[in-house]
């Protein structure tokens, strides 16, 4: 471990709460800029040799996840019901280590379209919704995306997709090979008219930036990569803050509360070192990149005399309008081997259904994928929908495995104000800290989408000659791993918690920057736009900082 | 890795546990949930990182087990009944919280890694065909080994 290490004392320029995918971007921008950055994560520091391919142990013992048994979460489908933990996975489920949900990702790396923009102006109001548009376009993000490309490391293949927004630079790496669901879902794509293409990754498909290539072990989705050619945080954005000497990622310290002095201004942030001795780290301003989940809860969290409601929230908007993404999957047999348990999750993708279609009968659109989900014990449990789930016919299904595939839609979550992240009012975590409850139905829209999308993926794998196709049920949501919404950016302060710097309304030495922020939910695979958002804030927090406007 | 299984007295009836487990997993030409000691899994998880599921396992079982003898003309215990008898009065409780955790616990034992006591030597891994591997070349498989490339759009803009 390298990098700089503060004294208790030490006022530093910047504290940064989360060392992911925001976080990294953060402090490797803001420390590369001159200031000093102090980031805090409550899990711990893996080196990739302690990334394991152990699927019990990352799927069900929250191997690098956040444990419920000391970080509980509650759930409830509307705000009318008590809120319970389960036994499942937490509500909000996200990896808890330096560089966070970045290790475990998949790591598809699509850019938003122009459309995720400005859609509230093009198609108008959604009754019972909180549809708006962003106060930035895509094309103040553009620059800021080909940054993720390029200093993260993206492969791909530009203009492949006729839907592609506009881009201003090729990606730095070309598409990572092609699996057999990749072809067949090319394959059936093309036959029906349709335009799929290389996905874009965050995984190197050659040496990048002293990185080596992937090596196709096929264990990325919810694994850590042992290879370090998934470009998550923990080896690109936090070694090379690191490495200017300005930045210490300081682990296993969890902040639960963000301090202001009597001026309003942020002064520092409380936390619990591995031992849960508490600690105050004194900072010029912070900045919340904690995950769409845990930055809300933080802020609830961090009340005041001056701040009743929770810091940061005049509006009243904190911890409102969570998005998970909807989505929906198909399972598919072969002929042939395809052998999906090889090399990276999705090598083909299409972005056909992007937009919402009126015609349709409801708000929409989504991304369909080629894949498998993801490793051995998963992928045979999957049940509900038509699999079949015990006896001869699971089995048969099983031993069909090196020839399955499944498509995964990935779709809108319209933004809906009951859909929250809130304090629990009994549930505490074993620092005693007030947990997160989390209410949660999707809008029927969001559901209507996903149907729709998984018709298309069933008329896919049938053109593409699939012997077999089974779908999932689409269900509502109970649990979410695309983070997004509760700290929503606006420009009216009493309808939103940050601007478009990612300023809070309320502290002018306070930022968020995560999935927070997003107004509305994109079409899925939100971590590229977390990152360009994350690079884009930072640019303007340092400006700010420079010219003594924070 | 011990190959045997540690003879200790379970809190729970094995027999009927692994008979359950034999009929979500059957054995066959391939191994099924007996031959990847998918109970011995089943046992140690109950008694460490699942132990949060024991007691509700338990009360599942023993409700299971007074089902079956109620549901059985000629008594006996499920172990002892007939596949086809087992097979019927499973349908029958297909939808219970108690056939769910056997389901889960079968299945993790029969696919998750062998130190964790079911997957003996890898056995569920061989049935499905998963090779156990940390790195692979492409091709990967049979398609993408005959594909001739990516081939671009015309380049007008489709919407």
């Amino acid at each position: 471990m390298t990098g700089r290490r503060f004294k208790s004392n030490e006022t530093v320029d910047f504290v940064v709460v989360g060392s992911g995918a925001a976080g990294g971007v953060v402090a490797r921008e803001l420390s590369q800029a001159g200031f000093t950055v102090l980031v805090f994560e409550q899990g711990p520091r893996f080196t990739p040799a302690d990334f394991e391919h152990d699927e019990l142990k990352y799927w069900f013992l929250n191997g690098i996840t956040v444990d419920p048994k000391t970080s509980p979460q509650s759930f409830r489908k509307t705000s009318n019901e008590v809120a319970k933990t389960s036994g499942g996975f937490p509500p909000a489920l996200y990896a808890r280590l330096v560089g966070g949900s970045s290790n475990h990702f998949t790591a598809n790396y699509w850019r938003f379209h122009e459309i995720d923009f400005n859609e509230r102006s093009v198609l108008g109001a959604i009754p019972g919704t909180g549809f708006a548009d962003w106060p930035i376009t895509y094309q103040e993000l553009e620059p800021y995306y080909t940054k993720v490309e390029w200093e993260v490391g993206v492969s791909g293949l530009a203009h492949a997709s006729p839907f592609d927004p506009p881009r201003s630079k090729p990606y730095p790496m070309p598409p990572l090979p092609v699996k057999s669901s990749g072809v067949l879902l090319e394959r059936g794509a093309r036959k029906l008219g349709l335009h799929p293409f290389p996905a874009p990754m965050a995984i190197a498909s050659q040496p990048f930036r002293g990185r080596p290539s992937c090596v196709h072990c096929g264990f990325c989705m919810g694994f850590g990569c042992e290879a370090r050619a998934k470009s998550s945080a923990l080896y690109t954005m936090i070694p090379e803050a690191e490495a200017t000497g300005r930045c210490e990622v300081r682990a296993q310290s969890y902040v639960y509360h963000v301090d202001t002095d009597s001026s309003g201004r942020a002064s520092g942030v409380h936390y619990f070192d591995l031992d849960k001795r508490e600690h105050f780290q004194k900072a010029r301003a912070v900045v919340l990149s904690a995950n769409g989940a845990e930055t809300a809860r933080l802020l609830l969290n961090s009340k005041s005399s001056r701040f009743p409601q929770g810091l940061a929230n005049s509006s009243g908007m904190v911890g409102k309008y969570l998005m998970f993404n909807q989505g929906s999957s198909v399972h598919a047999v072969f002929e042939h081997e395809l052998n999906e348990y090889k090399s990276v999750q999705v090598t083909r993708i299409l972005h056909d259904f992007y937009l919402s279609d009126p015609k349709r009968g409801f708000y929409g659109g989504g991304g369909i994928d080629g894949r498998i989900d993801p490793q051995p014990a998963i992928w045979a449990m999957a049940n509900g929908g038509e699999l079949p789930f015990w006896g001869a016919d699971l089995k048969a299904r099983i031993e069909a495995f090196p020839r399955s595939m499944v498509s995964d839609g990935h779709a809108t979550s319209l933004p809906v104000e009951t859909n929250s992240v809130s304090i629990d009012p009994t549930l505490k975590d074993a620092w005693g800290i007030p947990a997160m409850r989390v209410t949660y139905k999707d809008h029927p829209d969001d559901v209507a989408t996903s149907r729709f999308l998984q018709d298309r993926q069933v008329e896919i794998m049938h053109a593409a000659g699939a012997q077999r196709v089974w779908r999932d049920v689409v269900g509502e949501n109970t649990f979410g791993v695309h983070l997004l919404g509760t700290c929503r950016m606006g420009n009216d302060p009493s309808a939103s918690v940050v601007d478009k710097y990612h300023r809070t309304h309320d502290v002018r030495n306070l930022f968020l920057c995560d999935g927070s922020n997003f107004v509305t939910s994109g079409r899925g695979q939100p971590t590229m736009t977390i990152q360009a958002l994350a690079f884009r804030a930072a640019d303007h927090i340092g400006q700010f900082a420079k010219r003594n406007e924070i | 890795m011990s190959t045997k299984c540690p003879q200790r007295r379970r809190p729970w009836d094995a027999a009927d546990v692994e008979a359950i487990a034999s009929q979500i997993m059957p054995s066959g030409a391939t191994p099924g949930a007996r031959e990847a000691h998918a109970v011995q899994f089943i046992d140690r998880a109950l008694a460490t990182f699942f132990a949060d599921w024991s007691a509700d396992f338990r009360a599942g079982l023993k409700d299971f087990q007074s089902g079956f003898a109620a549901a059985a003309p000629a008594g006996g215990t499920f172990t002892g009944a007939a596949a086809d008898a087992q097979i019927a009065y499973l349908k029958t409780v297909e939808t219970t919280p108690f056939f769910a955790s056997v389901r889960t616990l079968t299945l993790l034992g029969m696919f998750t890694s062998p130190k964790y006591g079911g997957n003996f030597q890898g056995s569920g891994w061989k049935m499905m065909g998963f090779a156990d591997q940390h790195a692979f070349t492409p091709p990967f498989g049979y398609y993408d080994r005959e594909y001739s490339g990516f081939v671009p759009y015309s380049t007008e803009k489709q919407a």
